[in-house]
């Protein structure tokens, strides 16, 4: 046990290694802001708050991507120094998944603070900038900690199971099975994929969980034109909701919808469990097409 | 065949080890037991699966037929031709990552033979040259306190200084109790640290050669028997 907490910090500390840039992304972010500030271009226009919202977006897709990238590249990476080291690829699966949401839930924290900073400055220096509070990347302790947190929650479940995928991939390329064989198997996963994002607007809910909690009214049911057209419901929600931290959650994965989340922890599992498939010998054997003597 | 020397106990071995690569097959139920501590080599050409059957003992390749005589791998060490560094990581950072996860594992030890070859800590391993690389990872697996250390050609690329410490470590690294199972074409740099040897040929491993005895018998050197064996018996 004590093992595999030291190695939880020592792949803790890994997974900072690329993410940081989205630490320094989100700083210069902040200062370009402050900078246009300083040239007293103080108030913001509609179509400002436009460009703001779709610059948060893409933001947030670097973020995620930047997460899942470093994810990836250890897994390329470190996967043979652990194999070496006889550290369990289960331990190793597990530790990666927990170091993401560790480091999600520090980034956030670091942007609730920072967000907190920027608009007691922005509040400061102009009344007439409390509307602020509505932009749409800043996180703040002034009422928005319930976005936040599912901002930080859909982040991290969302390079989960982004990385669940990517985990078996790599398995099973890796594995010693037959090619025929593991396309077939990445050809299944593909499929699994597309149902994995279609499935939480083929379903009606079970109910608009966080609903009250974030004020904010989730739209569900079958929507999945949607779905298909944009992979998420991020494209719907900008239709109906006024709410922007709701939908750049949206973006990510849509984690108050309970099939969706359902869906979600179900690749998890599978990606936690393709190990025990992949490393079992005899299953090679067998579907490499019999015995090899 | 076994290592009939008075030293203490190792077992270590395989049994009908088959292996193939799609259609080549590379080991044909090769099988071998060392039962003493000691050095002992395999001999063999090129393409004749030395790395592939230490992959194997190693515990790196799962995928073969047969069967292991030990199969508790976390006491194996093994200096591979290939590399596992990660290539951002810094010979510090490996030094405390084996340390933490690796029981036995000797940091200092290695500290000093690196700072006696001026290798600073701080380097990026991908950043050595490949002879460098070599040497870090022979210290790595024959300071790692396992019992059993497989070192797969530990003298390539080596300038003469660095064979020579790699020769001296091993001198005086040999006991009873530790194996170190070598392959290598630098035959004549291990002859006279070498107990014996096996020489791998058509994907199955010759009888145990006692270097003692061949030299005292034939009166020819390791390397010259080897090759004869090799070139003129065709094995």
């Amino acid at each position: 046990m004590k093992k595999i907490f030291k190695f939880f910090l020592f792949d803790l500390k890994r997974t900072f290694l690329v993410p940081a840039i989205a630490v320094v992304l989100y700083i210069i972010n902040a200062a370009t802001e402050f900078g246009a500030m300083g040239r007293d271009l103080l108030s913001f226009s509609v179509s400002g708050f436009e460009k703001a919202d779709k610059a948060a977006e893409i933001y947030l897709y670097i973020f995620c991507g930047l997460i899942l990238a470093s994810l990836i590249y250890r897994t390329v990476t470190d996967d043979k120094l652990f194999k070496k080291a006889r550290i369990d690829p289960k331990t190793v699966f597990l530790s990666r998944l927990f170091s993401a949401a560790v480091f999600c839930f520090l980034f956030a924290t670091f942007a609730l603070l920072l967000g907190t900073a920027r608009l007691a400055i922005l509040k400061n220096r102009n009344e007439d900038m409390f509307y602020v509070k509505d932009y749409p990347f800043i996180f703040s302790l002034f009422g928005k900690r319930g976005t936040y947190m599912l901002f930080g929650l859909s982040v991290g479940f969302s390079v989960a199971v982004a990385y669940s995928f990517v985990f078996m991939i790599h398995q099973a390329i890796t594995s010693d099975f037959h090619p025929a064989a593991k396309v077939a198997f990445i050809a299944a996963l593909a499929a699994v994929g597309v149902f994995a994002l279609v499935v939480p607007y083929r379903f009606v809910s079970v109910g608009n969980v966080g609903t009250s909690v974030y004020g904010a009214g989730l739209p569900v049911g079958n929507i999945s034109y949607a779905a298909i057209r944009n992979f998420t419901a991020a494209h719907y929600y900008q239709q109906v909701l006024p709410s922007p931290v709701v939908i750049k959650c949206a973006v990510c994965w849509n984690i108050l919808h309970i099939p969706a989340l359902v869906v979600g922890a179900a690749i998890i599992i599978l990606g936690f469990l393709s190990h025990s498939f992949f490393s079992i010998k005899e299953n090679a054997d067998y579907i490499y097409g019999g015995k090899k003597k | 065949m076994a290592y009939e020397e008075n030293r203490g106990k190792i077992n270590f071995g395989g049994e009908l080890i088959y292996k193939r690569y799609g259609k080549k097959t590379v080991l044909n139920n090769a099988s071998f037991r060392i039962e003493r501590g000691g050095i002992v080599g395999i001999f063999g050409l090129n393409g004749a699966g030395k790395t592939t059957l230490l992959n194997i003992l190693s515990g790196l390749d799962g995928n073969f037929k047969g069967s292991l005589l030990k199969t508790d791998f976390t006491d194996v060490a093994y200096a591979s031709q290939k590399d596992f560094f990660p290539p951002d990581m810094r010979i510090k950072d490996y030094l405390n990552f084996e340390a933490t996860f690796s029981e036995g594992f000797d940091k200092e030890k290695i500290r000093g033979k690196l700072a006696a070859a001026k290798i600073s800590e701080k380097s990026f391993i991908f950043s050595l040259s490949s002879g460098l690389k070599q040497y870090f990872k022979f210290l790595s697996a024959v300071f790692g306190g396992k019992s059993v250390v497989l070192l797969d050609e530990p003298f390539s690329n080596l300038d003469v200084n660095l064979r020579g410490e790699v020769v001296n470590t091993l001198i005086d690294l040999t006991d009873e109790n530790r194996l170190f199972l070598i392959t290598t074409h630098e035959i004549k740099e291990l002859e006279r640290l070498i107990d014996g040897f096996f020489i791998l040929s058509g994907g199955a491993l010759s009888e145990y050669y006692d270097a003692e005895e061949i030299v005292g018998k034939s009166g020819k050197s390791v390397e010259e028997f080897y090759r004869e064996t090799v070139n003129e018996k065709n094995i």
